[in-house]
């Protein structure tokens, strides 16, 4: 019996030698930091396997400031977006959205060019995200100077996350929006801005999520003095599973295109101002 | 890894050197001259402006703004049209083109609006 046990243990022993020298060799992504490549109003650094297919709805309901004789807005008017995002090479997605709030048609690509890895060799995921935004409404509503570049709108954002523990995940980011035209009594042409999400895992499944967009003085080239700079602040809940997402939330922005969040939301910071929203996202693998 | 890094550095500049930096030109108001006509010129603001996406029968303010209801909601509503003090009705600052409501008038609609209550608020 020692006879075959001697040679048993020197077996396991060595293909733990093995298959420990093998993970140090490589050292794999985290898994799974956020649940969803979106997290309320922003970009997580996510990006599904190659060939993911993602359908978005995203979902803002009136404001709190009718109280229950709307539901806290759940029965006033909405702003929707419905979008497609498709992962066309390892850590790159491409997308476009259709937004209800100007009827603007979004492209937007996303590209993840470091991945937090379990070990620690690499600390951080960095992302990529842009879009140009193409608004829809008649000419009429361009003003008297009519042309297309004025329907254009553009956001670009740099953002790193990191993954703390199973349970904690945080992102911050830095972005800069721009308008092709803008009612300079009102808005800026552009904005610098600073984002910080996360996520706390509770349940398996479960997480309380949060965001936060803070706009910039900084290059405000209209000098329009009494633009008002809101944070955009979001509190919620999401259930996310292998190729499910739904995101439940109280945030403050009724715009769901970043460069609107960061330069066309004007309401006044009043907690009955808030709105209750939702995103739900769809993987589907071809 | 740097194929793509130079892909995507030459596709935010495609992007952003489409930035241009336009002054939004506002249509010219012209100031009427002839009596408002509520039918033809006040109606159809909260019908184009897509009021009426929202202030129907069930709306939570009461106020109702779809064809056929919206003169006596709004004259029924306090406040909403105030011929004594036209400039303070709700119906004038609420959805003004400077305010922050969800839907705003244009700059024309502004001074219509105001006209037709300034010349007494007429069911015509």
């Amino acid at each position: 019996m020692k006879k075959l046990l001697l040679p048993f243990i020197a077996l396991v022993l060595a293909n733990a030698v093995v298959f420990a020298q093998e993970e140090a060799a490589v050292d794999k992504p985290v898994v799974e930091p956020f649940g969803s490549g979106y997290l309320i109003d922003n970009q997580t650094t996510l990006v599904p396997y190659p060939k993911t297919l993602e359908f978005v709805i995203q979902h803002k309901f009136g404001t709190l400031e009718n109280g229950r004789e709307d539901v806290w807005g759940i029965y006033n008017s909405a702003n929707v977006r419905l979008a497609l995002n498709f992962v066309v090479l390892k850590n790159v997605q491409v997308g476009y959205g259709l937004t209800k709030e100007g009827m603007v048609h979004d492209f937007s690509a996303k590209w993840t060019f470091l991945e937090q890895t379990r070990k620690n060799s690499v600390p951080l995921s960095v992302s990529f995200y842009g879009n140009i935004g193409i608004g829809g409404l008649e000419k009429e509503s361009y003003g008297l100077e009519y042309e297309f570049m004025n329907r254009l709108s553009m956001f670009g954002q740099l953002n790193a996350s990191r993954k703390f523990t199973d349970r904690i995940t945080l992102q911050a980011g830095a972005s800069f929006s721009h308008f092709n035209q803008t009612d300079t009594s009102k808005y800026d042409y552009d904005r610098i801005g600073l984002h910080l999400i996360g996520r706390f895992k509770v349940t398996e499944q479960g997480s309380v999520i949060f965001n936060y967009d803070q706009p910039l003085k900084a290059l405000q080239l209209s000098n329009h003095e009494d633009v008002k700079l809101h944070p955009n602040v979001a509190l919620g809940y999401e259930i996310a599973t292998v190729s499910h997402a739904f995101q439940f939330y109280l945030g403050y922005s009724k715009q769901l295109l970043p460069q609107y969040v960061m330069i066309r939301e004007t309401k006044d910071f009043d907690f009955n101002q808030f709105n209750f929203g939702f995103v739900i996202t769809r993987l589907t693998g071809y | 890894m740097k194929r793509m890094f130079l892909i995507m550095i030459f596709g935010v500049g495609l992007i952003f050197s489409s930035c241009e930096y336009e002054a939004y030109v506002a249509p010219e108001v012209i100031v009427p001259t002839e009596p408002i006509s509520f039918s033809e010129q006040i109606q159809p603001i909260f019908s184009n402006q897509n009021c009426t996406g929202c202030h129907t029968d069930s709306h939570a303010s009461g106020l109702d703004l779809t064809p056929g209801n919206s003169y006596q909601s709004l004259m029924s509503n306090t406040g909403v049209v105030d011929t004594l003090n036209p400039a303070t009705s709700l119906i004038v600052t609420i959805p003004a083109s400077t305010g922050s409501h969800y839907k705003i008038y244009t700059a024309q609609d502004d001074l219509l609006v105001l006209t037709w209550i300034e010349e007494g608020a007429k069911n015509n």
